[in-house]
């Protein structure tokens, strides 16, 4: 929506949903491989952005307010901080849905340990830039905090003008993301229907996510409770827990199983 | 069957990616990039009047100067009123054949009376306005900044070319949007530079009288009102605490007058602390600065060491008086220039939340600290 109203002023909304709808699509189709490799081959390009970004915009933090970090701790807060963000950055849950699909060896796990602290070091370090930059007072009134933060850095500079190949590269691994999560559900409703072919599954699911989209865009209202109110919010963090709660389950079950027997 | 398929997706594709240029097409020519913005009080009361200035690109040829000449100038400006910045600019674009740009909006100057009144509603309308960059320049005019609009571009071909250039020199300050944009939602102040503009014969012209734009000093602003300006000594000091300082000359007398060195500052650091004492809190605000001598007349002829060390503690000296004088003044005018708020709500909350807010950090006790300059004497 960000980048049609910025950018794409004219084009219909329906138009970029259907675009981004079928590129996702595509790349869902693909399989479970080809969306690795891809991720594979845009890793480094994106870390290297990362960097990038960091170092270009650590020159006008105020790291002062770093002390402020810590003066402005309110413990009762947080629980209700942490269910708010959780529910965004959480999504990586999903995967737990794909892990039996996996063998898991030593080398497999070390890997998805390094790859989490690496997204974690990343998010972490970018949106303290944010606050560092702009702090707290503005930096909440702004909608695409990031966005700004790479245009208001100099006119003459590299990164100021640049700000459409940093977009490109965040909807990239966006439809990387998109594709995955995409997969996640149709390996469940192949599972749960007994339906071996995945390939209409995806156009199915496609099809039905861009509707809602279309739909949340006509009502933007709607769009913004849904992000933000307590219920809903909770209703996502049930649904990405399920696996979990098939773990406890199966250890209750096991613990029982191993009572009895 | 396989190739025909193929072909079918193939021709899809095309047609979906071929039409993205379908809604969204902007041509250049269509475009006027605004390249400044000057804004005022409207004459009548509650109104606000804009002044636009943008190139005419039919007009400029490559090797042709900009000012007077048979062919006219290479530039423009409109200027409308109306109640509210947007509807102001919708009626300048009313009037316009091409459609407005802002992206390429370099500088904006708010005039003196507008800025007393408070600049609010312009920074609503910038965060508001995706194109604009908060990279944007803010410069304060004397007057009316349509005033400002009016100065003769001599060595630049446009006048918005002039104020950018003149604000990337780092004179005294380089205030742009974002720093407004913050200090308004953190309340705290700023300072912008203080253009002025003479009239002056310039050589360049046939001797006929043009305008002469230039910075005078700086303007204070609490939160978005222009609080009050300060001259050139003091303005300079300012800046220095505020880090935007850029290469500056500071002469220093001594043996009553009788001696005199100059010392060519090429780096300005400043560093702002803040302590709780009994008596509340206390800023000490560290000033350093390293240059090279560019001139010296001693009447006593001293050896190099001992000139060193008279030099720099006269300019320790010097350095000192100019910011008390600054900070002073911007307490009597209740502006919280150096964003000495910012530190106490960092890193005492809670005195910030209760004290600091309604008395503004501005009437808060503080003192200057050490200086240390280093000199290389050529």
């Amino acid at each position: 929506m960000f980048y049609e109203f910025l950018y794409m002023r004219d084009t219909p909304q329906w138009f970029i949903q259907l675009l981004i709808g079928v590129a996702i699509c595509l790349t869902a189709r693909w399989g479970f491989t080809t969306l690795v490799y891809i991720a594979d081959g845009l890793f480094i390009i994106i870390l290297v952005s990362i960097i990038f970004l960091i170092v270009m915009l650590s020159g006008d933090a105020e790291f002062q307010m770093m002390s402020a970090l810590f003066t402005h701790i309110d413990i009762r807060r947080v629980p209700y901080n942490v269910v708010n963000i959780l529910c965004w950055i959480g999504e990586w849950f999903v995967f737990l849905f794909m892990t039996p699909q996996f063998s898991f060896d030593k080398r497999m796990l070390r890997n998805l340990l390094l790859a989490n602290a690496l997204v974690i070091l990343a998010v972490l370090f970018t949106w303290m830039l944010v606050i560092l930059n702009f702090g707290p007072h503005y930096g909440s009134q702004l909608k695409y905090p990031i966005l700004q933060l790479i245009r208001s850095t100099s006119f003459t500079g590299l990164v100021g003008n640049a700000d459409p190949i940093f977009i490109g590269l965040w909807i990239t691994s966006m439809l990387v993301h998109d594709a995955f999560l995409v997969y996640v559900g149709v390996s469940c409703m192949g599972r749960l229907f007994k339906i071996e072919e995945h390939k209409p599954l995806i156009t199915l699911l496609m099809g039905t996510v861009t509707v809602t989209a279309f739909q949340y865009t006509r009502n933007p209202t709607i769009y913004q409770k849904v992000e933000s109110e307590p219920g809903f919010i909770v209703f996502w963090m049930i649904i990405n827990g399920i696996p979990v709660y098939y773990l406890l389950l199966s250890t209750i079950r096991s613990r029982l199983g191993s009572r009895k027997g | 069957m396989r190739c025909w398929k193929r072909l079918l997706h193939a021709i899809m594709c095309a047609g979906l990616l071929l039409q993205t240029g379908c809604w969204s097409k902007v041509e250049v020519d269509e475009e006027l990039f605004v390249l400044a913005l000057f804004v005022d009080k409207g004459e009548k009361p509650g109104t606000v009047e804009v002044t636009i200035s943008s190139p005419l690109p039919n007009r400029m040829m490559s090797g042709q100067p900009a000012s007077g000449g048979s062919s006219g100038k290479s530039y423009t400006m409109v200027t409308r009123t109306d109640l509210t910045l947007p509807d102001t600019i919708r009626s300048i674009q009313k009037d316009l054949t091409r459609r407005i740009n802002f992206g390429h909006t370099r500088e904006i100057v708010v005039g003196r009376d507008y800025a007393k009144d408070g600049i609010a509603d312009l920074l609503d309308w910038i965060h508001m306005e995706p194109s604009l960059h908060i990279s944007t320049f803010l410069t304060t005019a004397p007057g009316k900044a349509k005033e400002v609009a009016k100065l003769t571009p001599v060595y630049e071909q446009l006048p918005s070319e002039v104020l950018r250039k003149m604000m990337m020199q780092h004179t005294l300050f380089s205030t742009k949007l974002k720093e407004s944009l913050i200090a308004r939602f953190s309340k705290v102040g700023y300072a912008t530079n203080l253009m002025y503009m003479t009239e002056a014969p310039l050589e360049s012209d046939d001797d006929s009288s043009q305008q002469w734009a230039g910075i005078q000093g700086a303007a204070v602003y609490q939160e978005d009102r222009l609080s009050g300006t300060l001259p050139l000594r003091e303005a300079r000091a300012l800046a220095w605490g505020s880090g935007t300082l850029g290469k500056q000359v500071y002469t220093v007398y001594w043996d009553e007058g009788k001696s005199h060195a100059s010392v060519l500052f090429t780096s300005f650091d400043a560093h702002r602390k803040v302590n709780m004492t009994k008596q509340g809190p206390q800023f000490t605000i560290y000033l350093q600065a390293t240059g090279n001598m560019v001139n010296r007349m001693d009447a006593k002829h001293r050896n190099a060491t001992e000139m060193t060390q008279l030099v720099t503690d006269l300019l320790n000296k010097k350095a000192v008086e100019e910011l008390e004088s600054a900070i002073n003044m911007t307490q009597d005018m209740r502006a919280d220039a150096l964003k000495l708020g910012l530190l106490l709500e960092w890193k005492y909350p809670g005195y910030w939340d209760r004290d600091g807010r309604q008395v503004g950090a501005s009437d808060l006790p503080w003192h200057s600290g050490a200086l240390e300059h280093l000199l290389r004497i050529s």
